[in-house]
């Protein structure tokens, strides 16, 4: 579905599960993901988006979403996040940028005949996540589930 | 991006963000969190509140895949 995942170091420094640190390693080392080192003017636009959002009455954004946006933003690629104000950004002030969430992707890999409907149920199960049933009735699966 | 949101206006998103904060708060274990120690504590809270991880991380002085992890404990959903 996507080509590379890219990781920004702000996000990177927050995983400490050896678990995680290896996953991301071996995905790193297969270039199946890909540090991104902040630039200055990354780091400019993050911080230019991070005042913007504070314009809205809606949730404003910190620094790693703003990061992953102002990439998002700059290369023209998919920013994955569980962040609300990422999210709601899209929509509202960010309108050329594209946010998933988790139920985003597996919605894909669902319409692409990758997954099944169970998979929603197992990830909200294991992450301790909530889909909202407005977005699982909007594709027609939320009676199922 | 898939058309899953039938208005994508302020007040439509304003009104996820309340009803994604009243399941927080409904679900999350609160006996789990009043015996945690105050900065654990205050950043439950906070994130019950905004559902914001990266803040909550910083008040509790944790990464935020440890904030993540806590959350899980607390029985705290993460909604949006």
């Amino acid at each position: 579905m996507f080509h590379t995942i890219y990781i920004s170091e702000s996000i990177l420094n927050e995983v400490k599960s050896e678990s995680t640190i290896y996953w991301i390693a071996d995905n790193m080392a297969r270039n199946r993901m890909a540090l991104f080192t902040e630039t200055p003017e990354i780091r400019e636009e993050a911080i230019r988006i991070m005042r913007e959002s504070r314009r809205y009455p809606i949730k404003s954004i910190d620094y790693p979403e703003a990061v992953c946006l102002s990439i998002g933003r700059m290369l023209e690629i998919t920013v994955l996040s569980e962040n609300g104000g990422a999210y709601a950004s899209q929509y509202i002030y960010l309108k050329g940028v594209t946010v998933w969430r988790a139920f985003e992707v597996l919605l894909e890999l669902y319409r692409r005949g990758l997954i099944d409907k169970s998979e929603f149920t197992r990830y909200q199960a294991e992450t301790h996540h909530r889909f909202s049933r407005r977005d699982l009735e909007a594709i027609g699966i939320g009676e199922t589930l | 991006m898939w058309g899953i949101m039938g208005k994508t206006t302020i007040e439509e998103l304003r009104k996820r963000f309340e009803e994604s904060r009243e399941i927080r708060r409904r679900e999350a274990d609160w006996d789990f969190i009043n015996k945690q120690p105050p900065r654990i504590r205050a950043a439950l809270i906070y994130y019950i509140e905004s559902g914001d991880l990266y803040v909550a991380s910083r008040i509790a002085g944790i990464s935020m895949e440890e904030m993540n992890d806590l959350r899980v404990k607390a029985r705290i959903p993460n909604t949006n």
